[in-house]
């Protein structure tokens, strides 16, 4: 590993959405700052590359979403999810600092799309998705003169030897940690080592070690970084079998936008946690389209024996459903996709790295997913990830500055 | 026109992502209509090649781009569709008469006659008979227009035929002024300088082929024969014609290069398209220069031979877009108002 390079105040570890934000506040505020990136230049951007809106709290008129969503609705809604083990403090600050996020971000280059789009009072859609944002900040980033170093990871062993006045710890959580299970979709880069190094040396703990929010998606997807597309739908359509061909869930029953990670948790609670989503001509049909091809077969023993299951059990549950009956039939295999997990570090409401004694760190701050879960718990809120990574992000770069600064 | 069925499987491999993902639906039409068609099939492949303006925003914002595993490069992969349209060595084969028209000249027209100096009207005709000009011209024009109309006919039919009218207006509006060009609110690659340069290109094209329609008039109405003093109708329009076709070819160009450069992209038909383009323009102004001279005889001949491949071109060629483009443009307009 190349060692930390060190003629800056302020080290942002990770060039995400929270190490982006982070290093423009700490160098507006006058420090000057390196970010080290552990991606090459084609993956940089943490998740924020796999994004595609932003949750924003906006008490009146906005220019980038419709409507109005005031921050005590955004602030209610936290607590819920969070179900009371997210930090009110934390909350609060989030939902007061996001209010002007849009013409934050706007001014330093995102662009939102406002037409061609879902309604959506409570989130604003990046034109062209997360990337297209990452290049914006990164472009941003460059024309400030802030320097990065691609393929840089930063190992929490070099902690001792602190080559800044202050650090950012901005790396995300450790959903790409190879002892995670399931296929991750998100960026390969999330490996986890300077969170679990910090919890070693004593940091406080956010959210549940192994911990995780799963959606059903399709097991041909790549291990890592497969985004958006690897999900799948439509299991209203169809019926899902598990690895004997039995069903164990009514396929109606699930709807609206939590489907995808109900099915998700499903079928990670399988006793062999992979399912496959089989339908006939009528089915398939209606469903919705999927990135991959379908699995085909012209009748129910040829599908059985291709997704190799059971074929009286296959059949059984086919009647059983009453969804697939004429030939011929489809099939999707399906495991559980993870999208982030919720096991980090407890901050401060100045992103101050705090200490499982009570203590807080002066020099050491962290924002985004890597934190997000003292926010959150285990709880998920669409759209609301970037939102604690944009907002910390801003305070740990701004605090990070006038640390470094005295 | 049959797709080649490894193109036709991968474009609808990487569409059925661009569908599903549909980050890029504020970009341009071609990602709003591949919505509108989730089942892909070779008529709707073609139509969303030809709405694609090939402006690289959303290569550039692609979470999935090389070297993703998904391999997502809608510009490349669309591009690789439309050029199945204008085969390169079409292109080619066309590209001949451009040496051809000068070398037959050399050898059928007696030399005391092609090397002399020849003045007032009918000077060019002593060389090159009008017959033989406006045939050789009228018979390449309207074999093209012809061979473009079937194809267009049945690009339309593939791709869901029907009445256009009423989408007519907006689609001429959106072709006129490249509108999918724009990005969507992201400035995209070179996406100014190529609109303009378009613009130019186009215009000059257009005042071309108004010279060419006044300069017809004059023959056959009035009697006035070419060549046409510099202050005339013709030679303003034809002048002012070629200048900005010279620099639109220029910045196309420039900016096609620029482009395949950054994305390791070979795309000959457009650089055989700009520099036919360029030739027909600057041998235009070679003729108007040095026609009082003992060269306007093979310079003529060189001129004839470039317009006639940029005729021929109309069908062979990556000319054709401009059709192909405007029909896809009027078939999204088209479902834009049915919804």
């Amino acid at each position: 590993m190349r060692p930390p390079p060190s003629k800056a105040e302020v080290l942002v570890v990770g060039g995400g959405m929270a190490g982006l934000c982070a290093a423009i506040s700490a160098q507006k505020a006058g420090a000057t700052v390196r970010i080290l990136e552990a991606s090459p230049r084609h993956m940089r951007g943490g998740n924020l590359r796999h994004a595609r809106n932003i949750r924003i709290p906006h008490d009146g008129i906005s220019s980038y979403s419709p409507g109005i969503y005031p921050v005590e609705e955004f602030a209610r809604e936290l607590t819920e999810v969070s179900r009371g083990d997210g930090d009110a403090a934390l909350i609060d600050m989030l939902a007061s600092r996001a209010a002007d996020l849009g013409e934050w971000l706007a001014d330093q280059g995102v662009v939102f799309q406002t037409k061609h789009i879902p309604f959506s009072r409570r989130t604003a859609f990046f034109l062209g998705g997360g990337k297209a944002a990452t290049n914006a900040l990164y472009a941003r980033i460059e024309a400030l003169g802030i320097a990065v170093s691609y393929e840089t990871p930063w190992d929490i062993d070099t902690l001792c030897e602190l080559p800044s006045a202050a650090v950012v710890l901005c790396c995300g959580g450790d959903q790409a940690d190879a002892r995670q299970r399931f296929i991750n979709r998100g960026t390969p880069f999330n490996v986890g080592a300077p969170m679990e190094g910090l919890i070693r040396a004593g940091a406080a703990v956010a959210g549940v070690s192994g911990a995780v929010h799963l959606v059903a998606v399709d097991a041909r997807s790549p291990r890592h970084d497969g985004g958006i597309v690897t999900r799948i739908d439509g299991m209203q359509f169809g019926m899902m079998v598990d690895a004997q061909g039995r069903r164990f869930a009514d396929e109606t029953a699930i709807v609206g936008s939590r489907r995808y990670s109900i099915w998700g948790q499903t079928i990670a609670a399988l006793p062999v946690p992979s399912a496959t989503l089989v339908l006939d001509a009528g089915g398939m049909a209606a469903m919705p389209r999927l990135a991959f091809e379908p699995i085909r077969a012209a009748n129910l023993g040829e599908m059985a024996a291709l997704i190799e299951v059971d074929f009286a059990a296959l059949s059984c549950s086919a009647r059983q459903s009453g969804r697939v009956r004429k030939a011929p039939f489809f099939a999707y295999p399906v495991v559980s996709g993870l999208t982030f997990s919720c096991h980090g570090l407890r901050v401060d409401t100045r992103a101050r790295v705090k200490m499982g004694d009570g203590s807080v760190s002066k020099n050491l701050f962290a924002a985004g997913a890597i934190m997000a879960p003292a926010v959150l718990h285990i709880g998920y809120l669409s759209g609301t990830a970037l939102t604690i990574s944009a907002v910390f992000g801003r305070i740990a770069g701004e605090e990070a500055a006038r640390h470094a600064l005295g | 026109m049959r797709l080649d069925e490894t193109l036709s499987d991968e474009a609808r491999r990487m569409l059925a992502i661009c569908i599903v993902c549909d980050y890029c639906s504020g970009f341009c039409e071609m990602f709003r209509a591949a919505g509108r068609r989730p089942q892909l099939l070779d008529g709707d492949i073609t139509y969303l090649a030809h709405l694609c303006h090939d402006c690289g925003n959303c290569l550039e914002a692609c979470q999935y781009a090389p070297p993703h595993v998904f391999e997502i490069d809608p510009p490349k992969n669309l591009a690789d569709v439309r050029s199945q349209l204008w085969p390169k060595i079409w292109s080619w084969l066309t590209l001949l008469f451009v040496p051809l028209a000068p070398l037959m000249t050399f050898l059928l027209v007696p030399s005391d006659i092609l090397f002399a100096r020849h003045l007032g009207p009918g000077a060019f005709y002593v060389v090159l008979p009008w017959s033989v000009l406006s045939i050789g011209a009228g018979i390449a024009l309207m074999s093209s227009l012809a061979a473009l109309g079937f194809g267009i006919f049945r690009f339309w039919r593939s791709s869901g035929g029907g009445n256009p009218r009423g989408a007519i207006m907006t689609a001429l509006a959106d072709s006129l002024t490249l509108r999918n060009l724009e990005g969507g609110g992201i400035a995209c690659d070179h996406g100014g300088m190529r609109r303009w340069a378009h613009h130019g290109l186009v215009t000059g094209f257009g005042f071309c082929f108004g010279s060419t329609a006044v300069a017809t008039v004059y023959h056959h109405s009035i009697g006035l024969q070419a060549p046409y003093p510099m202050t005339s109708l013709p030679v303003v329009l034809g002048s002012i014609g070629g200048s900005l076709m010279m620099f639109g070819c220029g910045g196309l160009w420039w900016s096609r290069l620029r482009r395949d450069r950054r994305r390791q992209a070979q795309t000959a038909g457009g650089y055989m398209l700009l520099a036919l383009l360029m030739l027909v323009s600057v041998s235009g102004f070679a003729l108007l220069i040095w026609r009082e001279t003992m060269m306007m005889g093979m310079l003529l001949a060189i001129h004839f031979g470039a317009v006639l491949s940029l005729f021929l071109f109309i069908s062979t060629g990556k000319l054709a877009h401009g059709a192909y483009r405007a029909a896809a443009l009027l078939r999204a307009a088209m479902e834009r108002r049915h919804g």
